[in-house]
């Protein structure tokens, strides 16, 4: 019968023998990989974005740029505006003015990782450190930074961006700045809810009991128990910081022609995304490919984000 | 208060509570305006002797957690004063400055309470105070952070007080782990690792760590087992004896207090009615409430079947106590008297003190 | 004394991620008819997993592995009894609330926030009693038919009238199914040849698809203005929980029916929950540590409340507490359970003068006592995990008195004298320790 099996499974994981002498902070992190790898989807996200960091760490290598000083320029061979498809010389077609998609898509790469590390590692710090100050001390400052939160959540996102853009000047820096501007509220919002909790926790009375610091309260006791909340949400929105990057780029507010950016690539290929009458899918690989790429890393981020869920989530913790 | 009691403290009392109320405010509306008082402590005056263990008995909200974390300044008091280890002289001359109309008298006086009244003292003079009071909480699994070592944990007051260098901490936390009946090898584990009994060994570790003098007792042992419950029991005895301890312990479960006090003290709705010497509090209640109270404890012994005091109703709203007398919507003896009249602490002799205008009666 | 609920030999597990918890490993007991019974035992021994396998509530992830539940609750199954366990959901839900009803330690959390205290009880009438509920609403209408004057309110009455007692047929009808359901899946229950399998999946789907009312009166439920005729029912309805209120010592029940959970005290919710569990008149009250939240004034009041419903109204009352003092004010039998096991069941007065078991004994003292003299005994150790039980009986590891025997094998209960059972290798007969 089937209950028997799961009996003899779970014998097997409890009969395991428990490791001794193992500092507990590893064991720990044994803990959480076990539950990482017991979910096949996790595996699958951590493949996704390994593939990624090695196709961006060995961007030189794959696609050697013509021209070392600015290697984010897409070469291109000719001023043609139709599209060639794939061939010996461009592995996965050109873009309109033969640029190289191959390429693109690999420096592109580094560009996605770039605005998403960058948005979030900024994003992170700024919320955290605002989330923290009003959760912890609450009061006036707690109620000025929640309603600036409330203006930011007020207003359509794609709206405001766009808005921003145009005032800063538009490219790829412009893009990364207002998506860090935009993004913070949510990691104040997130953590400030947490520490609401935390905060009254009776281990932190018994730390002021102990003659804490408000300084140590926070780093030593609230912060580590708090933070896991915004880490499961930092890696769950690498992938759509990403996506809302190339929706920027689409509209034609993130870098110039031929800089090796995904979301770019699809606003070039805007015009051939239907062929002419007869052959509607001519050039399919203009729009399919960096179109996939941004599926494809956004997904791969998304189940990182669902596996540090199950691994940090406390709830489904041991006791 | 009769001087009857004043000869009786000496100066032999590690803390003074005079006259201390802990209001919390509620707010209501969009301008959160102040309405009401919520009274979880109202008026009470204490005094702990040194070595003795006092328990602090009365029902959820009657404000006896509330007052023992006022006295360790986790709450800051709404008004009144605690004296921690002061002789008895120089409390009575603060108290009588206070009391007087004069107005240079009573700056003198508050001046003088920032040195030492807990309530006023100022961070860093608390500081050094904190290193003579601790606290142990209720929920051994709330009161330990679990992303944090024993031996961190254990650590805490050392490291935040910075009374010691590490590799004393590291031998201290050591010492510390023996004293409460655990081990060196469960230095480097996380709290969740632990039975509950063993992790309110770990909180009591911490709490000696400064060797402190006073150790507020938040009911330990409500949220343990019972054969756990006299483990923690027990070793709470054996350290009192060991360093000296003074313990307030505060709880619900009155045969636990009975077995590890020496003095009772019984609040009803933020207020005192009785205060006694363990044994006469169980030979002879006096208050209508410690009446009550102590018949309704489940005896575990079937032989005995006693008269039980059923009392009506509940505890009424903090928020809006009952004028005169708070029992007296309880109360099978209230008089109009009890209605109108709040009663007083007074001492009956034996060391008993007692508020109701009645107990001579019944 | 005739049995009223029995368990034997049950097994239930936890499958968590750590590992399988053995929660209750071969647990036997007997609630009597007419008696107030406890099961005593410290957190984890596996008391509130035992009447949960009895009403099959057990959460996920746990199993009833193996044993038996019966029930002697009809006249006709005096002797042999019902095997639960064997029986369909659908006679579960006929079961619980209705002949079997449980009140939990949290009353707040039994309680839905937004419902007020007269919608929560009458939700108990609604599930259990809406047959009688309709009877008597019929009844009302029927005695004010030929009061109205106005040709509106005659017409409005017959309405309802002709509502409620097409309801009424429509919950015969639906009770007619339910019950040729069950008894067709109990035929099949042990079956395991193809054609009856399928046929009892057939009808366990076909089941689900049935509802209680016809697609008449849940049409008309829907639309407005016409849907106000349940509103007779629904005061039905109230004025029955307004009486259960009074007379469960409620003072002001009109008032408190209308109020909200949040409104009332701890003590007060826990009579609230109380009612819901009456309203039915249970054969067997399960009261789940009702008390341990409570102050001990409250306590006393609540446990008094019990008690006379115990004289009154309800056959047995199962009490689950760890509280040794109110096992010995209000209890007749015991079991004290540890760590999945049974260890001993005697009557009440029996086991505090005659503990047997090195648990029971260990347990009684080290509880405080009104006349304690001298330090407290304690048990040494700590409750031992469920996923890596002791081998042979679970508490040998913290027993004094333990033997080789006891870490080898586990101790049959013994019947040491009349109605005192024990389960303890001192008490076997030596030649089957060898």
């Amino acid at each position: 019968m089937s209950d028997a099996t799961t009996f003899e499974e779970h014998q097997e994981v409890a009969d395991r023998p428990p490791k001794k002498n193992m500092h507990p902070r590893l064991r720990e992190l044994l803990f959480g990989l076990r539950r990482f790898v017991s979910n096949p989807l996790s595996v699958v996200g951590l493949v996704i974005i390994f593939f990624f960091a090695v196709v961006a760490i060995f961007a030189p290598l794959i696609a050697p740029p013509k021209n070392p000083a600015n290697p984010y320029m897409m070469p291109h061979t000719g001023w043609e505006t139709t599209p060639s498809p794939p061939s010996a010389a461009h592995p996965l077609g050109t873009l309109q003015q033969q640029y190289d998609i191959l390429y693109g898509i690999v420096w592109g790469t580094r560009s996605a990782f770039a605005i998403g590390v960058a948005v979030v590692l900024a994003n992170l710090i700024v919320g955290i450190i605002l989330g923290v100050l009003a959760g912890y001390f609450g009061g006036a400052f707690d109620e000025i930074i929640m309603r600036i939160t409330d203006v930011f959540f007020a207003i359509p996102f794609l709206i405001m961006a766009m808005a921003l853009v145009v005032v800063i000047g538009r490219g790829l820096k412009a893009v990364v700045l207002v998506l860090i501007i935009l993004n913070w509220p949510q990691y104040t919002r997130i953590i400030r809810s947490e520490i609401l909790v935390i905060r009254d926790r009776e281990f932190v009375q018994a730390a002021r009991a102990s003659g804490a610091s408000h300084l140590r309260i926070m780093f030593q006791h609230i912060i580590p128990n708090s933070i896991y909340s915004v880490l499961i949400l930092a890696s769950l929105s690498v992938g759509v910081t990403v996506l809302n990057a190339a929706a920027l780029s689409f509209l034609g507010l993130g870098s110039d022609t031929g800089y090796s950016d995904w979301g770019q690539m699809v606003s070039t290929a805007r015009n051939w995304i239907v062929g002419p009458a007869g052959a509607r899918l001519a050039y399919w690989y203009v729009v399919f490919i960096p179109g996939f790429a941004i599926a494809l890393f956004v997904l791969g981020w998304n189940l990182l984000g669902d596996a540090a869920r199950d691994v940090f989530d406390p709830k489904q913790r041991r006791k | 208060m009769s001087s009857d009691t004043a000869v009786e403290q000496k100066s032999t009392d590690i803390i003074e509570i005079k006259d201390v109320k802990k209001y919390y405010p509620v707010k209501a509306g969009v301008f959160l305006r102040h309405v009401a008082d919520v009274k979880a402590v109202d008026s009470v005056t204490l005094n702990i002797r040194r070595g003795e263990c006092l328990g602090l008995v009365g029902e959820s909200g009657c404000g006896k957690t509330t007052l023992g974390k006022t006295l360790v300044r986790l709450h800051e008091a709404t008004s009144g004063r605690i004296y921690f280890d002061q002789p008895h002289e120089r409390v009575d001359e603060i108290e009588r400055m206070l009391a007087s109309e004069d107005p240079v008298q009573v700056s003198e006086a508050n001046r003088l309470r920032k040195e030492i009244d807990i309530t006023k003292l100022s961070p860093r003079r608390l500081l050094a105070l904190r290193q003579r009071f601790q606290i142990v909480f209720q929920d051994p699994s709330n009161s330990l952070d679990p992303r944090m070592l024993v031996k961190d944990i254990i650590a805490e007051p050392l490291v935040s007080q910075r009374l010691l260098g590490a590799r004393e901490i590291d031998a201290r936390v050591n010492e510390l782990l023996k004293i409460v009946g655990l081990s060196d090898e469960h230095r480097v584990r996380y709290p969740h690792e632990f039975s509950g009994g063993q992790r309110q060994r770990i909180a009591v570790a911490r709490s000696l760590a400064t060797n402190p003098e006073f150790i507020m007792m938040d009911e330990p042992t409500s949220a343990l087992d019972v054969s756990v419950q006299a483990q923690i029991l027990n070793l709470l005895k054996a350290l009192q004896d060991e360093f000296k301890l003074t313990y307030l312990f505060v709880t619900h479960h009155l045969l636990v207090v009975k077995y590890i006090s020496n003095r009772i003290a019984v609040m009803y709705l933020g207020k005192m009615v009785e205060i006694s010497p363990t044994q006469d509090l169980f030979n002879q209640p006096i208050h209508p409430y410690t009446k009550a109270l102590l018949s309704a404890i489940p005896v575990p012994d079937p032989k005995t079947k006693r008269e039980k005091i059923i009392l009506s109703g509940d505890v009424p709203n903090p928020i809006n106590p009952p004028t005169g007398c708070r029992f007296h919507p309880r109360c099978a003896f209230a008089k109009d008297i009890c209605r109108e009249v709040e009663p007083q602490l007074e001492t009956i002799g034996d060391g008993r003190l007692v508020a109701c205008h009645r107990w001579r009666e019944i | 004394m005739k049995p009223l609920v029995k368990t034997v030999d049950l097994h239930t597990n936890f499958y968590t991620f750590e590992g399988v918890v053995r929660a209750l490993n071969g647990v036997s007991i007997v609630v009597n008819q007419g008696e107030t019974y406890a099961l005593v035992g410290e957190s984890g021994c596996g008391k509130s997993v035992t009447v949960r396998s009895m009403m099959r509530i057990v959460q996920n992830p746990g199993k009833i592995e193996q044993g038996k539940i019966l029930i002697f609750f009809n006249e006709a199954d005096k002797d042999q009894g019902i095997d639960i366990l064997n029986r369909s959901e659908a006679f579960m839900e006929s079961l619980r609330g209705n002949d079997i009803s449980m009140i939990f330690q949290e009353a707040s959390a039994s309680l839905n926030p937004v419902l007020s205290i007269a919608e929560q009880v009458g939700e108990s009438f609604f599930a259990h009693r809406s047959g009688e509920m309709l009877a008597s609403t019929i009844g009302t209408i029927e005695a004010e038919l030929n009061e109205g004057r106005n040709f509106l309110v005659r017409f409005w009455r017959n309405f309802q009238l002709t509502m409620y007692r097409r309801e009424a047929a429509d919950l015969e009808r639906f009770k007619g199914w339910m019950v040729d359901f069950d008894n067709r899946l109990y035929e099949l229950e042990d079956s395991t040849e193809g054609a009856s399998v399928r046929e009892r999946n057939r009808i366990k789907a076909h089941r689900e698809r049935y509802n209680r009312t016809g697609l008449l009166i849940r049409f008309v439920k829907k639309v407005p203005f016409l849907r106000r005729y349940y509103g007779r029912v629904r005061n039905t309805v109230k004025h029955e929980v307004i009486k259960l209120l009074t007379s469960l010592g409620i003072p002001n029940p009109a008032n408190i029916a209308d109020r909200f959970p949040h409104e009332l005290s701890g003590g007060m919710q826990q009579r609230i929950v109380i009612a819901m569990a009456l309203a039915c008149n249970p054969i067997l009250l399960i009261a789940d540590e009702p008390t341990s939240n409570l102050d001990v004034t409250i306590q006393a009041q609540i446990v008094e409340l019990i008690r006379k419903l115990k004289e009154t109204v309800i056959s047995s009352v199962l009490y689950i507490t760890h509280d040794l003092g109110l096992v010995a004010e209000i209890c007749d039998r015991v079991t004290v359970m540890y760590a999945g096991d049974t260890c001993e069941t005697a009557t009440v007065a029996e086991i505090f003068e005659r503990p047997l078991h090195p648990y029971t004994e260990g347990l009684l003292k080290a509880v405080p006592k009104v006349d304690q003299e001298g330090a407290l005994n304690t048990i040494p150790g700590n409750v031992p995990n469920l996923v890596h039980p002791p081998t042979g009986c679970r508490f040998h590891p913290r027993c004094p008195k333990a033997m080789d025997i006891c870490s080898k094998q586990k101790p049959t209960p013994v019947e040491y004298s009349s109605g005192h059972t024990v389960s303890c290798h001192l008490y076997l007969p030596k030649e089957n320790q060898a």
